[in-house]
């Protein structure tokens, strides 16, 4: 795999105000990377210093293998970008604005343009004046001048703001399947966990303008696994096994009826061949997650 | 680089063709210019009569005059717009995160403004002229008690123009104005406020001047210019300055603001962080 995407140190301070601090993202080709954090963690202000909209107090920033500052054209070549909410020129349609851009970005087709609108869903209205949009229309448009020079790499600042549920499920299928098709790397910063855990491959969280983990998906989920649910009986024999035995951090009753035991994923089986070996009948045995909302929280 | 700056101008012109405020303006110069050619040779007593029509290049510079200062402001207005426009909307963000320097992104700035004010000027023009042509007559200026030729036409022809050549830089520099005043804020609302101001004090205050301070002023040289064209059609005993002629201060003194204008802007442009 080729870094895509790799940041070092990057630090950002207003005044006395941390915004970023020390950040070290990790892009890789063909990733689909969520970028997690609350608002006002720092997400855009990094967004911005990577894409050189402001200017960082601290550390570099690499697209491609090359350090942005080297060569930003030959790199914004290869990227799209949506930084915060969409922009454009209100007075004119879904086709100027694209075409504004087009004659910008250079070797972007003029068929690009309907293409692209079809793909966000925005064909029916391409030629109507923007300032007659819904914010749902409007954040498609803003997609769409993203994905116009068909980039490697797609930064999206809240791509789902705006949007009903339909249309979060179309843009999030429109993101997959780039992904999917050419390859196309994204970056996709969100506060909405959810989103980010249907969409992504890799997540990275910050926290008050600090990384603070930067994983495959699936591997922060595994993190999320805190213990066990134990359907069993009896259940009070079950609690005075458990109770005080090593690696168990506590037991209590939930109010489906099952036990939750807190321990470590490597916990589970002795926790099992312990209540078995004891005369307890156990009928259920699935580990218990925090929600990412939570394991967000908790660190 | 010059190729990205092209397209960047192409798609300054898009946006431009496309806002409704420069179809109104134009509308206004129009009125403005035909208004003035109009009504202010009737104002100054200048009659036709059997004998004599007004002459084309007197109405020429009444109805350019006007239409002149007037796009001066409508210059100084859209050229103010221009960066801060871009920073109000937020589409800033979208233009430079596209493969293009600031720098390229700023000179595209310049030269659509310059473009603009080449649009505004030649409308102007082409609207006085059309009308001085079809109203006025050509040929020498007479007088019209005693009938003598007062102004030949050769003569009439060579001070339109030095009248022309005088006025284009001074407008012109109007528009770099407007671009130094752009880059001040991140409103365009205050933006074109500041730059109205800037440049209606200027004005009020330059009117105040003695001669020799005027000549500091690069917009002075856009009504000298059409002053003495007016002066001279009117058949009066008008000349030219020659120290303004001399030391081409026409040339010099809007060229100098420009030379001030400009790199402030950048300077001021480049060391931007994009928040909008």
């Amino acid at each position: 795999m080729v870094a895509v995407l790799r940041t070092e140190g990057l630090t950002k301070h207003f005044g006395q105000f941390k915004a970023v601090e020390d950040l070290n993202l990790d892009v890789q080709e063909g990733d689909l990377y969520g970028f997690l954090g609350p608002n006002g963690s720092g997400k855009t202000t990094s967004m911005r210093m990577i894409l050189r909209l402001i200017r960082p107090t601290a550390g570099r920033v690499e697209m491609f293998g090359e350090d942005v500052q080297a060569d930003f054209i030959g790199i914004m070549e290869r990227v799209g970008a949506l930084v915060e909410l969409p922009a454009y020129y209100p007075y004119l349609s879904a086709v100027k604005n694209l075409e504004v851009l087009r004659l910008i970005s250079g070797n972007v087709p003029e068929a690009r343009i309907p293409e692209i609108l079809d793909t966000v869903g925005l064909a029916s209205r391409m030629h109507d004046r923007v300032r007659t949009y819904s914010q749902g229309m409007r954040q498609r448009l803003g997609i769409a001048m993203a994905l116009l020079a068909k980039p490697r790499l797609v930064f999206l600042d809240e791509p789902t703001n705006g949007l009903d549920p339909e249309g979060i499920n179309h843009i999030r299928q429109v993101i997959q399947e780039l992904n999917r098709k050419d390859g196309v790397t994204f970056v996709i910063s969100s506060h909405l966990l959810h989103e980010i855990e249907l969409t992504c491959n890799r997540i990275g969280m910050i926290k008050r303008g600090k990384m603070i983990v930067q994983d495959r998906l699936d591997a922060v989920i595994a993190r999320t696994v805190d213990g066990l649910h134990v359907a069993c009986d009896p259940k009070a024999k079950a609690v005075a096994l458990l109770k005080g035995r090593d690696g168990i951090r506590g037991v209590r009753e939930e109010a489906d009826g099952r036990l939750r035991v807190s321990c470590d994923a490597a916990r589970f089986g002795d926790v099992n061949a312990h209540l078995v070996a004891n005369g307890v009948t156990v009928s259920e045995l699935t580990p218990a997650r925090q929600t990412l909302e939570e394991f967000f929280l908790s660190q | 680089m010059m190729k990205r700056v092209g397209r960047l101008v192409a798609g300054e012109t898009i946006k431009l063709g496309a806002q409704p405020f420069l179809y109104v303006a134009l509308g206004i110069l129009a009125f403005v210019t035909l208004a003035a050619a109009f009504l202010l040779p009737l104002m100054s007593g200048q009659k036709p009569s059997v004998w004599r029509e007004p002459h084309a290049a007197m109405l020429f510079s009444y109805g350019f005059g006007f239409g002149l200062k007037t796009a001066m402001f409508v210059l100084v207005i859209l050229s103010s717009m221009m960066f801060a426009g871009e920073f109000d909307r937020g589409t800033i963000k979208n233009l430079l995160t596209r493969p293009l320097t600031r720098l390229e992104f700023f000179v595209a700035k310049c030269l659509t403004v310059a473009g603009l004010g080449v649009l505004l000027y030649g409308f102007v023009f082409a609207v006085a002229a059309v009308y001085a042509l079809t109203f006025g007559s050509v040929g020498p200026v007479w007088d019209d008690t005693v009938y003598t030729i007062q102004r030949t036409e050769p003569e009439i022809t060579r001070h339109f123009r030095k009248a022309i050549l005088f006025s284009v830089l001074s407008f012109l520099a109007a528009g770099f104005l407007g671009i130094l005043v752009s880059n001040f804020t991140e409103s365009s609302g205050y933006a074109v406020a500041t730059g109205l101001v800037i440049f209606v004090a200027a004005d009020l205050v330059t009117g105040l001047l003695k001669d020799h301070a005027k000549q500091k002023v690069f917009f002075y040289y856009a009504s000298y210019a059409i002053d003495r064209l007016t002066k001279l059609s009117e058949g009066t005993n008008a000349s030219w300055n020659q120290d303004i002629d001399a030391h081409l201060l026409w040339l010099q003194v809007p060229l100098y603001s420009m030379v001030l204008f400009v790199p402030a802007a950048y300077a001021i442009f480049r060391s931007r962080n994009i928040t909008a």
